[in-house]
């Protein structure tokens, strides 16, 4: 069967997060991907882990395999004019390219001629393409910063915190892989393709549309709120024996008395905790209830009885339980990777779960330069021409 | 930027004109997938019912003011519903299933979000849909996803954010987990993050039914959407069975990476140095050359070693500067530096003033006090397609009449008995939308606003419309 987007070629350039992950979407979807990567060094990817072993391998990076299976890799000197050439004869056929270089990186690399009419260039840069900061070096950290997300995240009484991975590099990759659908869309009909400009500062900012509007409608300014504040009745966390637990109280509230059964706590049906007024002004109260109670308990059998009862009741999980979850597993959500070096890696699939898509059997992330002599000779290119190119360094 | 008062008209072809989607969904994350592709052009009918109508339509009034009709201007209802039309249709009444299905057979896509069990009670799941229109495409987005032990639990935006490994990894390492965003009421990480995967699976769909002539069933899963963005922490369990930790700011490579307190009230810049070259610069350019000369920083493991005593050095160096003029130091020189921006901030940021993040969407005909007020447009730019606001968020039930006169040429008659039999309607039911001021005195006292601006809206309006 063909998959959602066979039959679209794309070209990777840059690679780290952003651009490798949207260009995986594509590619899980069944999208031909060309990466193209330094001759020798590779994407920069290749240096982060996790490693099989702790033991670094830039065949065997664990960030490198998740992001670019299922697609090919072709190493070229783009910064040369013969390997700028080879990437512009690349894209003659090509209906996508997707860049992080930086932004106006792409426009200063030395093609031989214009782009084709056809071709849709997403580029992902930390601020976008243009404007008095579009020069500024970013990174996850910056784009928090700047996005206004950190201002609001962690404890009043202590410094402002960004989420603990690349969220934001691998939100941007989201977004790209829409955009590049919908401009390929329309370039069908009309057989023009367009520039799209991703910004990883913007990507950010919309993720805290709600305090956004909070100010621009209303003047309030939100900060981090007071960690020591946290409770059942704020949603905080809970500390149950082995981890935490996370109540959210937007539905407990709605089924009080079955939190009460739960927990074994009739207290809570008493008369001043059944209003949420009421609740609101005893929180403390009840976390003192509530709190021995959770503490007893493992998260897991919170986590899982509590929904029996029909609680918003979840377990805070670790890598450790979601590698294990029996739930992702009945879905198929994880999947193997044969990989030649690494062996075999376990990774989140294709999302989301459909009939139209195989979420098992990717091939394997290439590894470096795998398909240089196959794609250059698809160009056209001899066997004694990629030797010259190989000795000059170009690929 | 204009604050113009009526809204443009399509300055070129939109990619997905021709697209018809009927969403049945509320509040943040499948309204939040559709608004980009309506604003790339699709005919987005938003499917509310009497009984049912979105629970976000009262969110947050604007200027904490309650309106008649508040349920038609609540602000995060602007912000999600843009470029769509409002429709009422009863889908628990048999006549109601029925016509929603003859809307199905003239449409591309259902996007929904009921909790599992719904859609098979409604009648409503992709078999009885595709027998109606087998081009259709359904998305169901949920928590846990239609399958598997735990597909009918409950999750509530905190519990998808706890359950995917997100808020593990989130916070100080001597402390609790954290959601990000003010504990979640500012901020909708996993929310956006699971619409954007909607947004992808819907235009995938659609390109695989130009190849291969038929639709499909999406079945978004949050929780997946989340891990998705964790994968290396799953992947470092399978390879080294390490479980990754909350560490603050602190990066697996980069280092010194992470915030500095300066001048003003709670106040910080963040930076983050990639190489011993940015070392170097950082050093210059703040003027301690301490951080040079001292052997135990040379090298990147050095600065993790030492990570504690390099930020007590940075720290004193800018605890008396300015986090923007900090900011412009270090990009001076190439280091990755900003002022941690508050929400106030981002609305007056001059980069994303220039590249027109905000716009001024105009007020409803019936409400002019509310005025022209300001918006995001998608977080993306493309250069041949236009992301203006062509119409505002629907009314209650604004579009019944015109949607069912022009898809399913439905007769004044049949509109009448539809009225009758409470299929559709033209207002929500008493009390079915929550009435309300944001308490802001309290939020102030309990220290979850750092201020109340009682400018902040002509002071906005006058940042965005000047030059």
């Amino acid at each position: 069967m063909l998959w959602p987007t066979d039959g679209i070629r794309v070209v990777e350039l840059g690679g780290g997060i952003s651009a490798a992950y949207g260009a995986r979407l594509l590619a899980d979807f069944g999208a031909t991907v060309i990466k193209v990567e330094r001759p020798g060094v590779g994407d920069a990817s290749r240096q982060a882990g996790p490693f099989p072993d702790d033991s670094p391998d830039p065949e065997a990076s664990g960030r490198f395999l998740y992001l670019n299976h299922r697609k090919r890799s072709l190493t070229l000197d783009l910064e040369s004019q013969e390997g700028a050439a080879l990437l512009a004869q690349l894209l003659t056929d090509a209906d996508v390219l997707i860049e992080n270089l930086g932004a106006g990186a792409f426009d200063r690399l030395p093609f031989p001629a214009s782009l084709p009419p056809r071709l849709t260039v997403c580029s992902i840069s930390p601020y976008g393409q243009d404007g008095p900061k579009a020069g500024y070096a970013g990174s996850e950290i910056t784009a928090y910063a700047s996005g206004g997300m950190m201002y609001i995240t962690g404890s009043g009484d202590r410094e402002p915190v960004k989420h603990g991975l690349d969220q934001a590099a691998h939100l941007a990759g989201v977004c790209a892989s829409s955009a590049i659908l919908a401009a390929v869309m329309l370039a069908r009909r009309t057989g023009r393709g367009q520039r799209i400009d991703i910004s990883e500062q913007e990507t950010v900012a919309q993720t805290i549309f709600p305090a956004l509007n909070l100010y621009s409608h209303l003047g309030g300014v939100m900060v981090r709120a007071p960690i020591g504040n946290t409770s059942v009745v704020n949603s905080a966390p809970m500390p149950a024996s082995d981890g935490w637990v996370m109540p959210s109280y937007a539905g407990l509230g709605q089924w009080w008395d079955s939190f009460a059964g739960f927990l074994e706590c009739p207290e809570l049906l008493e008369e001043r905790f059944q209003t949420p007024d009421g609740r609101r002004q005893a929180a403390e109260e009840i976390d003192e209830l509530v709190g021995p109670r959770f503490a007893e308990r493992t998260k897991a059998d919170l986590f899982h009885t509590g929904q029996a009862w029909g609680l918003t009741m979840t377990a805070v999980q670790t890598p450790a339980d979601i590698a294990n979850c029996p739930h992702l597993a009945e879905r198929g959500f994880f999947v193997e990777q044969q990989h030649p070096v690494a062996g075999t890696v376990t990774m989140p699939g294709p999302i989301p779960l459909t009939a139209g898509v195989d979420r098992g059997h990717p091939s394997p992330a290439p590894l470096l330069g795998e398909h240089t002599e196959a794609i250059l000779a698809e160009l056209g290119t001899s066997a004694e021409e990629l030797v010259r190119l190989r000795n000059a360094g170009i690929v | 930027m204009t604050t113009h008062t009526e809204l443009p008209g399509t300055a070129g072809p939109l990619p997905l004109e021709g697209i018809r989607i009927l969403e049945i969904g509320m509040v943040f994350v499948l309204p939040l997938a559709i608004t980009p592709l309506a604003a790339m052009g699709a005919d987005v009918i938003k499917v509310e019912a009497q009984a049912r109508p979105d629970q976000v339509r009262s969110g947050l009034a604007p200027d904490n003011i309650l309106r008649e009709h508040g349920y038609n201007y609540g602000v995060h209802f602007q912000t999600l519903n843009r470029n769509k039309r409002g429709i009422t249709i009863d889908l628990s009444k048999p006549a109601g299933r029925e016509l929603f299905l003859r809307l199905v057979a003239v449409s591309d896509v259902v996007a929904e979000n009921f909790t599992p069990r719904v859609l098979k009670n409604l009648g409503l799941t992709y078999e009885e849909l595709a027998a109606v229109n087998p081009r259709i495409i359904l998305l169901s987005s949920s928590g846990y996803g239609h399958t598997g032990p735990w597909h009918q639990y409950k999750a509530y935006g905190p519990n998808t954010e706890s359950v995917d490994g997100l808020m593990h990894v989130t916070g100080y390492p001597d402390g609790p987990p954290i959601r990000g965003g003010a504990g979640g009421l500012g901020v909708a990480f996993t929310d956006v993050a699971g619409a954007m995967y909607g947004t992808y699976a819907i235009l995938a769909a659609l390109e695989q039914r130009e190849r291969i002539g038929r639709g499909q069933w999406l079945d978004l899963s949050h929780y997946e959407s989340g891990v998705a963005t964790i994968a290396e922490t799953v992947i470092d369990y399978h390879m080294n069975g390490r479980t990754a930790y909350r560490r603050a700011n602190r990066h697996a490579s980069r280092a010194p990476q992470g915030v500095y307190q300066t001048t003003g009230h709670d106040r910080w810049v963040a930076l983050s140095v990639a190489s011993d070259e940015e070392f170097a610069a950082l050093a210059t350019a703040l003027g301690i050359p301490d951080l040079l000369s001292d052997q135990r920083f040379a090298t990147l493991s050095g600065r993790h070693e030492h990570a504690e005593a390099v930020d007590a050095i940075i720290a004193a160096a800018v605890a008396d500067r300015d986090a923007v003029d900090v900011e412009a130091t270090l990009q001076a020189v190439g280091v990755a530096a900003s002022a941690v921006a508050t929400p106030r901030d981002v609305w007056f940021d001059a980069q994303l003033k220039h590249r027109g993040f905000f716009e001024l969407v105009p007020p409803p005909d019936e409400a002019p006090d509310i005025g022209p007020r300001p918006h995001l447009r998608p977080a993306w730019k493309l250069s041949e397609t236009p992301s203006e606001t062509r119409s505002r968020a629907p009314r209650f039930g604004e579009h019944t009449r015109e949607v069912l006169e022009e898809c399913l040429q439905i007769t004044e008659d049949e509109l009448a008995t539809l009225e009758e039999a409470g299929v559709i309607a033209a207002e929500p039911r008493q009390g079915m939308v929550a009435r309300g001021t944001m308490d802001l005195e309290t939020m102030l006292s309990e220290r979850r606003l750092r201020e109340v601006d009682p400018d902040y809206r002509q002071s906005i309006e006058r940042h965005l419309s000047s030059e």
